[in-house]
């Protein structure tokens, strides 16, 4: 199932701030120059029809708020509720948002269980993140050429992660 | 119906198997027909990519049809993983398993192994792992005193090493000799002077280097143990116009790019010989007898809609000189079973009473740990190498031998990672014991974190790259009632075909192999340094637990069936010759992973190659001309 694209343009871009936020990862990496792929635009209509537009209006108003305020850390963890019970509704989107981004499925936002997802598409799997955090590509997804895995991969950066003090500068600069 | 056409041979499966023997008798001029039971084979493979991709369980069945798990409804419906999962219920489960015993003995145990019902056969999802097997293996009571004398196969090693040279240039197999060496003084394994494998070796992965320098020095049982680079059936250069292996550590369920060799590979050159009809959606329900006990046909039933298979499906009669049974050892049971008549009241093929019995798997012990440093999995093919040292040994008149196949897929096999990790580390759970790191036995008193930004993925990239599993292929003794049977009245596919029902447990000599595995792969995490984090303490509800010397396990099915038509030279214990032909019927071979009377440690799909080309060679000497 394929969502209609969002078109606010500056929407898709706080969606995909905050996800590259959310994610640990460069926004670059989330969506590169050239994106043919577009899944910025696919997830954020993704969460609008899952989740309805308003609660994801409500969190990416927070993102608004918080950004350039806290570290990116801090920003991550205060968006996902990390040590708040119960876990508010934008912080379980927030959740779901990182799932999609990782595995390119849509789990429930009341899910607790690696069993909820549902694949958005083929691209949303194979442009998975969790791929990359394995330093590795997406199981029956390689661009890489016979014999690569005799040698350790790339450094972890190498995979267009945002390491903390990166974070910090990009939120403050 | 009757269909006038006369073919020299008629064979059932598009499988490795029936394509092995179809192209043979093909490039020898002879007209054959092949009936297959699924929907013609795809021009690419994107359709099945996709239905791949799209799975949100990425299970070894996930990207063939038929995709819904209504075996009741489908006109080729086969045991899936995700019926497995349900087991119980046959409105899910292609297979009439039996009730768990509630005691969680080892028997009455659901039989775990899947398999295809498609053009090129199983073989789509194998893992392409060819290895031979040693001389013991076709001598086990001979040599060990095990399983009564009819489970010494009917053949001479020598006569295998020749066949095994015929597979492995049909498949491609990457392997070297030199690189095998070291398991001739360990387990008896030799090659014929010069003889050198089709295609050079899959190199090595990190995981493999890390074992290999770990485990050096180790012993267990009494024997060296070391890791071997596994032959294997995937390119490590363009071969055969198909290319060279890229790695997508995906060869189950599916090898994106076709450099893992599957059975269409073999059925294209048959079809190419000219002389090979293929008749898809043809499911054979009845092999047909004369008065002489002759076979004259093949009753199937030719189905045109695989929602509503009855709409439109005729019943059909293939009639040769010669006939094959090429489906799966279930399958081909199934259908002998199924053509019981007032002649042979057991069925086709089945004096012995020996059909459908002696039913025997690899079954896995399966075992994870975590690494103290970065290994890095999910990359390169699923497995290249394993520990093959300790598959044959004087233990055998005691207990299961087994090979040792080690994962380069991380946790995704035994636990369904990165995404129960990933899962964990988002939702603040700890299913997977990474969060925080937990080994069974270890009571945490630090909370389950969740994670986001840049501290989910460091903390991923810390679980992920250490993750290692092994499993445990251990061999299953033949035994008499563990056995597939068809009961009256009882659930049917969606043609009205009856379903396999299951009699399945474990005897003394597998359990013992199981313990002998745990010992075996705690030592080895050990000797490596790694923490271990086996544990089916909490699996008391899913398919495969059970319980032995107060031990907790689970089994899973490697999907290497066999026994189900054993070869011998005794007529009384066994269904078909060393050549797979019936001892009943003159005119019918009955072919595949069924014939082998003992299963051994080895895959088993290089071995019923091997054996199809012999029974291809009987068949053309039968046929003459």
């Amino acid at each position: 199932m394929i969502a209609p694209a969002s078109s606010d343009p500056n929407r898709v871009q706080d969606f995909l701030d905050m996800s590259a936020v959310l994610t640990g990862f460069q926004a670059s990496t989330l969506a590169p120059g050239l994106d043919p792929n577009n899944l910025k635009s696919l997830f954020l209509a993704t969460a609008d029809s899952r989740a309805g537009s308003a609660l994801v209006d409500q969190l990416l108003q927070q993102f608004r708020a918080l950004k350039g305020t806290v570290t990116d850390q801090q920003l991550a963890d205060s968006l996902l509720g990390v040590s708040e019970n119960p876990v508010p509704s934008t912080a379980l989107l927030a959740r779901s948002i990182v799932k999609l981004w990782y595995v390119g499925s849509w789990y429930p936002l009341d899910s607790q269980s690696e069993n909820d997802g549902q694949v958005i598409s083929m691209l949303a799997y194979t442009g998975g993140l969790v791929w990359k955090t394995a330093q590795a590509h997406p199981m029956g997804y390689s661009e890489l050429k016979f014999g690569y895995w005799a040698k350790p991969p790339p450094a972890l950066s190498e995979f267009g992660t945002r390491s903390e003090a990166a974070s910090q500068e990009a939120s403050h600069g | 119906m009757a269909d006038t056409s006369r073919y020299d041979v008629v064979i059932v499966g598009a499988g490795i198997a029936g394509g092995i023997i179809a192209h043979e008798l093909g490039r020898a001029g002879k007209r054959v027909l092949i009936l297959d039971a699924g929907p013609a084979v795809p021009t690419n493979r994107g359709q099945y990519m996709e239905n791949f991709f799209l799975a949100a369980a990425k299970t070894p069945e996930a990207p063939y049809p038929p995709l819904a798990q209504e075996p009741g409804t489908a006109p080729n419906p086969r045991p899936t993983i995700l019926g497995l999962g349900s087991w119980k219920d046959p409105a899910r489960s292609y297979l009439l398993q039996p009730m768990p015993d509630p005691t969680h003995a080892p028997k009455n145990l659901p039989f775990s192994s899947t398999y295809e019902r498609v053009g090129g056969g199983t073989t789509w999802h194998w893992l392409g792992t060819s290895l031979r097997l040693v001389p013991h293996d076709l001598k086990m009571y001979s040599t060990y005193k095990v399983f009564g004398p009819w489970a010494d196969w009917p053949l001479e090693y020598s006569e295998l090493q020749q066949l095994y040279g015929k597979a492995e240039g049909e498949i491609g197999v990457a392997a070297s000799v030199t690189e095998q060496a070291p398991l001739e003084g360990a387990i008896g394994l030799t090659y014929p002077q010069g003889y050198e494998y089709p295609l050079p070796p899959v190199p090595p992965t990190v995981v493999d280097d890390t074992f290999t320098t770990g485990l050096r020095g180790m012993q267990l049982f009494g024997k060296e143990v070391f890791l071997t680079p596994t032959p294997q059936g995937r390119n490590t250069r363009p071969y055969d116009n198909r290319p060279a292996c890229a790695g997508n550590t995906n060869c189950i369920p599916i090898c994106p790019i076709a450099a893992k060799y599957d059975a269409t590979v073999t059925l294209n050159r048959a079809l190419n010989t000219g002389n090979v009809e293929i008749r898809y959606q043809s499911v054979a329900r009845k092999v047909l007898t004369d008065a002489n006990g002759r076979i004259n046909g093949i009753e199937y039933v030719a189905w045109k809609n695989a929602q509503r298979p009855w709409e439109g499906a005729t019943v059909q009669t293939a009639v040769g000189t010669t006939y094959v049974l090429a489906a799966h050892a279930m399958e081909n049971a199934k259908l002998l079973l199924l053509s019981r008549s007032d002649a042979f009241p057991r069925g086709v093929a089945n004096s012995s009473d020996q059909v459908g019995r002696n039913l025997m798997d690899h079954v896995i012990y399966l075992s994870w740990a975590l690494m103290p440093e970065g290994v890095y999995p999910y990359r390169g093919p699923l497995s290249t190498s394993g520990i093959e040292s300790l598959r044959d040994g004087p233990f055998r008149s005691e207990r299961a031998a087994f090979r040792i196949e080690l994962g380069n897929e991380g946790w995704n096999f035994p636990i369904g990672d990165p995404y129960v990790t990933l899962n964990d580390l988002i939702n603040g759970t700890n299913s997977s014991r990474l969060n925080p790191i937990t080994p069974p036995g270890v009571v945490s008193t630090a909370p389950s974190q969740r994670l986001g930004g840049p501290a989910l993925a460091q903390a991923l990239n810390d679980r992920l790259t250490r993750q290692v599993r092994m499993a445990f292929l251990l061999e299953q003794a033949p035994q008499s009632g563990n056995r597939i049977l068809i009961r009256e009245n009882g659930p049917t596919d969606g043609l009205g075909i009856p379903r396999p029902s299951i009699e399945y447990g474990f005897d003394k000599y597998t359990l013992d192999g199981f313990v002998a595995a745990r010992k075996a792969s705690s030592a080895i995490y050990q000797q490596l340094k790694a923490i271990e984090f086996t544990d089916y303490s909490n699996a008391k509800d899913k398919p495969g637990y059970f319980e032995y010397e107060g031990q907790s396990f689970r089994f899973f099915g490697a999907g290497h069936v066999v026994g189900t038509h054993r070869m011998g030279s005794d007529r009384q214990q066994s269904v078909v010759d060393a050549s797979q032909r019936s001892h009943d019927h003159e005119n019918l071979w009955i072919v595949g992973s069924g014939s082998f009377p003992t299963v051994a440690t080895p895959n088993p799909t290089l071995t019923l190659a091997a054996l199809a080309f012999k029974t291809a060679a009987n068949l053309q000497s039968t046929l003459g001309g």
